[in-house]
């Protein structure tokens, strides 16, 4: 298992990474930390000619604030995210969604936009940042461009990427306080992917009830998926009192499942997401303002 | 040589909880495993594998260009190598010789197909990918329910079907003793196929070193004189040219204690070259080429009296071998070794077994920790449980009853197995104290009936055949039997004392125990004694370390050779304080007299450096001592595992919640030692329980070549684990030490399906076959849900309206 031969190329420039790209067409891949790229250069399944390793250009390590927000470099890794070292526009949230990627090993390495360009359909990210309607802004030859991270997969490891672009920042706008946020993944054992992955945002109201709900799921389907017809039939119940049994009928909607089909692994699959949303209902916390975590670098 | 208890507690020999010293070297970064071995010059080798379970080889072509020792075929190593070839003497057993590099057929995915060389792997690799293999598919027998159905394709052409062999066990009279029965209960029950997974990879580097005329083979094994032996023979060479190096160890579990065709073609090819040659095996090699694990299928009777005596059993044991008989161990120990152990710790006299091993085209079976006693247990004490439900007894109150108890011992159970001393139903009564047993009760019993989660406890029994003699491995037909060790101990003149083994850690802590043993006989501090392994040029013969034999057979050679030591040491001091030797005994690193005493250190400086200054003295420094148990038939380690589980109804996840061990591993040379093992093997059996899988497509292809794919035990998912031990010195071995290395693995599968089943009781859901996995354990209770309501539960499920509870203790 090692890679076949490739040339290496670090530049320290988005201008110049882009440049490269654009020069070196279709047989270039960006490397941004190499936890997703590596094991599959080492098992050659896939082969480019050229590696652009875009980890060199300081500008996309770190975040800073911005006016309702925060925007992350693209090279900040899910530890920077996990251990405060960057503000948490999620109130809390994104850093328990770094906790969850991986590996301390791997999330030392593994960044942000390598994550959102990876477009693996069970990691943490696609999912967060859809949940939180962010924007990702990427740079090609043609210029800058911003595109939300809800379009930004287009289909298992898939992305709306061009072969010269890459993944410049994240923006995300800080949620409100009053907001709730939460997050469960389900995984067969520590540090594996995600079997579903569910974040949910909303509000309560005076006596408790859920109101303007987001509801995200990954793991489900090639790209994250939003549940609207849970997301309506949570609103107005308290979390307290929601279990599978419940949730259930409005994802099976949502993920149009069939629960009668005879197929054991779909409907066990569809209780595994449902019992997920139960789940990251039942632990979802308010949001907690970011006074700590000024930003580390400025992109 | 007699059994003989320690002489005194000196706080560093037998029976000190010392760290191991192998430690400070690990982690430091101080180790060397084979990947770390740098000889100069050296090339490496990427191997081409069979990417399909079963086809016709029609070719294999070297690109052009290509200098014609950079690729090997099996027609470049045929005049150089022999196949192994590994067989029983079982009755109607069918070889199946096992290529070096694939012939005219391929039988797995991952059979060698032809080496390619690189300067670096990369390299090789290049190379490899552009070889040509033309291979004309053909269909696959995919499990062992195809490998004996009507017509099946042949793994083995020239067999009139797929099995390796059939062995049968009658015992007593089963019928009558069904007639007796309060309950009879026919069941199945299937142990997935695992993989052993040895953290370091295996790897191998060869060289012809000219210069000594000697082929130096480096390996990552659990077995070094095994290795030398088969490369001498396959090779014809003799064997003091065959020098067999293993560097450390980082892990082997069964998957290195095989002789592997890597081994031998890479030996062949060495001959050839002026320079090493070097493979390091990565991991989806590994998880496709390394000897793999368990594969049982069982249906099993049992019958039991109202009181919860076991009356008789009937087995029919199919095991999925795989493509290929390894040597040594064949394709037929497991299938052997479960219809011995299925009977397990009870006091069963009628008995009737069927055992078949069959070929499939998957990656060939080979010892993996516990071998087929974590599937025989999961067998029995599964069955145990649901007999106990039906008789209304509490399944742990069962086993004490059924148990062979300690008065009967030594007993020779229904599978000639001697059964040598020890408690079993204490091991019982007193894990189902540690568990809480009374209190889990308790707890199902306030559980709101709405509830979307149960919580279930549940054990698992067994005693386990450890360090047997020849005559057991001869009992299996194999042909090498194992059962004699050798210890080499030196007293250099500095007084250090160096001890040399035949066994093999692959992180045992064999440097730390064997000279404990040795410090013992002496009254020395252990850390004086170096102890060496893994080098057949320079150490004694030994034959490896597996079946939990090391402390025993190894430390029985070890202490042999300490003892004949401390006569020499008796005979010099003799000479130098004019006592005589028997008047002389050994006190904290001094040999002392009546009238004084020397110091060893200055004793082994005056002997060695002034031999003339001990005129008459029997001997030097250096003995070497041959073990061989007396009494062939091992020394059982026994014990009972509890664990208690907390199941999603919703969505059939497990949780263990808890974990409880008693063990009896007899006396214990290293608490610490012990307790790593039993802990380290008791999340392997978690991971056989709940994780572990290397299952295949409808093609035969396997579905599972990454780590990222098996799951497999990490340290979040691992409850603490809460031992107890009971100490009953064997009769058999030297200072009463029975082996651990596999005991730990054999019971989780068990203890975690009984507690899961207890968990699940009121839906009538069982568990059956392992990993039982989220996904199976909801679509047990699916089915037991769609199958309509159980009848009430007896005792678990624990309701306290449980009819039939008159038998119920509680």
């Amino acid at each position: 298992m090692k890679p076949a031969e490739f040339g290496y190329h670090r530049p320290c420039e988005v201008s110049e990474a882009v440049a490269l790209l654009a020069g070196l067409g279709d047989g270039a891949r960006v490397l941004g930390g190499g936890q997703s790229l590596m094991p599959e250069l080492n098992a050659r399944r896939i082969t480019p000619v050229h590696l652009v390793d875009i980890t060199g250009i300081g500008s996309l390590r770190g975040a800073r604030r911005v006016a309702g927000g925060v925007r992350y470099g693209a090279a900040t890794t899910h530890r920077m995210v996990e251990d405060g070292l960057v503000p948490d526009a999620g109130g809390g949230l994104l850093a328990r969604a770094a906790a969850g990627i991986g590996h301390r090993a791997v999330r030392t390495r593994g960044t942000l936009g390598g994550s959102l360009a990876y477009a693996d359909p069970a990691a943490e990210w696609p999912v967060v940042f859809a949940a939180l309607d962010a924007t990702v802004e990427v740079c090609g030859a043609r210029g800058v461009r911003s595109l939300p991270a809800r379009e930004l997969p287009r289909g298992a490891f898939r992305s709306g990427l061009a072969t010269d672009e890459i993944v410049v920042a994240v923006e995300v706008r800080s949620l409100p306080q009053g907001r709730w946020w939460g997050l469960h993944k389900t995984a067969g054992t520590a540090g594996a992917y995600a079997s579903s992955l569910a974040v949910v945002l909303f509000d309560t109201d005076a006596r408790g009830r859920l109101e303007q709900v987001a509801l995200w799921l990954g793991a489900a389907r090639e790209t994250p998926v939003r549940l609207p017809a849970t997301e309506l039939l949570l609103t107005g119940r308290s979390a307290a009192g929601l279990d599978v049994a419940a949730v259930l009928p409005g994802v099976a909607q949502d993920l149009g499942t069939v629960d009668a089909a005879p197929d054991d692994a779909a409907r066990h699959g569809l209780r595994v997401h449902a019992a997920t949303v139960c789940r990251a209902l039942a632990r979802a916390a308010p949001v907690v303002s970011a006074a700590a975590g000024e930003g580390a670098g400025a992109p | 040589m007699k059994a003989k208890p320690p002489h005194r507690d000196t706080g560093c020999g037998v029976g000190a909880g010392r760290p191991r010293r192998e430690d400070a070297r690990h982690l430091a970064g101080h180790g060397r495993f084979l990947a770390d071995v740098a000889l100069p010059g050296t090339r490496n080798v990427a191997v081409v594998r069979s990417p399909v379970p079963h086809g016709a080889l029609r070719s294999v072509r070297a690109p052009d260009g290509v200098s014609g020792t950079d690729v090997w075929t099996a027609a470049d190593l045929a005049p150089l190598a022999r196949p192994l070839v590994a067989t029983a003497a079982l009755p109607g057993f069918r070889t199946a010789p096992l290529p070096l590099l694939a012939v005219d057929t391929v039988r797995y995915v991952g059979e060698p197909i032809a080496l390619a060389l690189g300067d670096t792997r990369a390299e090789a690799e290049d190379l490899a990918r552009r070889i040509t293999v033309d291979i004309e598919e053909l269909p696959p027998v995919v499990g062992h329910r195809a490998a004996l159905a009507e017509g099946a394709p042949r793994v083995h052409r020239e067999w009139p079907d797929n099995i390796y062999a059939t062995t049968s066990v009658t015992a007593g009279d089963v019928d009558a003793a069904a007639r007796r029965a309060a309950v009879s209960l026919t069941r199945e029950y299937t142990v997935g196929r695992q993989s052993p997974l040895p953290l370091e990879t295996r790897g191998v580097l060869a060289h012809h070193d000219r210069a000594e005329d000697q082929l130096v083979v480096w390996t990552s094994t659990q077995t070094p004189d095994l290795v030398r032996d088969a490369i001498a023979e396959l090779l014809g060479l003799p064997g003091n040219r065959v020098r067999v190096i293993v560097p450390d160890v980082g892990g082997g579990f069964g998957a290195k204690c095989t002789v592997y065709p890597e081994e031998i073609a890479l030996a062949a090819v060495a001959t050839r070259l002026d320079h090493p040659v070097r493979w390091v095996e990565d991991r989806a090699e590994a998880m496709v080429a390394t000897t793999q694990g368990r594969d049982h299928h069982y249906r099993l009777t049992g019958h039991a009296a109202a009181d919860g005596e076991l009356l008789a059993l009937e087995a029919d044991i199919v095991v999925d071998a795989g493509a290929y008989s390894v040597h040594p161990w064949t394709a037929t120990m497991d299938a052997s070794m479960a219809s011995a152990m299925i009977p397990g710790p009870y006091r069963v006299r009628d008995y009737r077994c069927t055992a078949r091993s069959v070929a499939t085209h998957s990656t060939p079976l080979g010892p993996c920790r516990g071998v087929a006693r974590p599937a025989a247990c999961f067998g029995i004490e599964r069955l145990i449980d649901d007999l106990a439900h039906e008789l209304g007894i509490e399944p742990y109150v069962m086993r004490t009853r059924a148990m062979v108890g300690p008065r009967s011992m030594p007993y020779t159970s229904v599978a000639h197995k001697v059964y040598d001393s020890g408690d079993y139903p204490e091991a019982v009564r007193r894990v189902s104290r540690l568990i809480g047993h009374q209190e889990v009760r308790a707890r199902q019993r306030a559980t709101d009936p709405g509830s979307r989660t149960r919580i279930g406890v549940g054990y698992g029994s067994f005693t386990e055949q450890t360090a047997h003699g020849c005559l057991e491995w001869a009992s299996r037909g194999l042909a090498v039997t194992f059962g004699v060790e050798s210890a080499r101990l030196v007293m250099d003149a500095t007084g250090s004392l160096t001890l040399g083994v035949g066994v093999q850690s692959q992180g045992q802590g064999h440097e730390t125990t064997l000279a404990q043993v040795v410090a013992e006989v002496l009254d020395i501090a252990p850390e004086r004694v170096a102890v060496r392994q893994g080098d057949t040029a320079y150490l004694p013969r030994g034959d490896g370390t597996f079946a939990s034999r090391t402390m025993v057979m190894a430390g029985g050679a070890a202490y042999g050779a300490a003892n004949l030591l401390a006569q020499r040491l008796r005979s010099v001091a003799a000479v130098l304080l004019d006592e005589p030797p028997d008047r002389l005994r050994f006190e904290g690193g001094s040999i002392v007299g009546d009238r004084g005493g020397r110091t060893l250190t200055a004793l082994a400086r005056e002997f060695c450096l002034t031999p003339d200054h001990v005129p008459g003295a029997d001997g030097g420094l250096d003995v070497t001592f041959t073990y061989r148990p007396e009494v062939q038939t091992g020394a059982f380690t026994y014990g009972t595992h509890a664990a208690v589980v907390r199941v999603d109804l919703d969505t059939g996840e497990v949780e263990l919640l808890d974990y409880a061990v008693v063990e009896d591993c007899g006396t214990v040379v290293n608490p610490l030692v012990v307790e790593g093992q039993t802990i380290g093997g008791t999340v392997q059996g978690i991971g056989t329980a709940l994780m572990e899988e290397l299952p295949r497509d409808s093609g035969g292809l396997p579905a599972v070549t990454t780590l990222g794919a098996y799951r497999v035990p990490r340290a979040p998912d691992v409850p603490r684990i809460r031992i107890e031990q009971l100490h009953t010195p064997s009769p058999h071995t030297v200072l009463g030490m029975k082996g651990v290395g596999e005991s730990g693995a054999i019971p989780p599968p068990a203890a975690i399906g009984n507690a899961i089943t207890d968990a699940l009781r009121e839906f009538g859901a069982r568990m059956d076959r392992t990993p039982m996995t989220a996904a199976r354990v909801w679509a047990a209770l699916d089915r037991a849900a769609a199958s309509g309501p159980s009848r009430a539960p007896a005792v678990a499920g624990a309701r306290t309206d449980a009819p039939g509870g008159g038998a119920v203790p509680r």
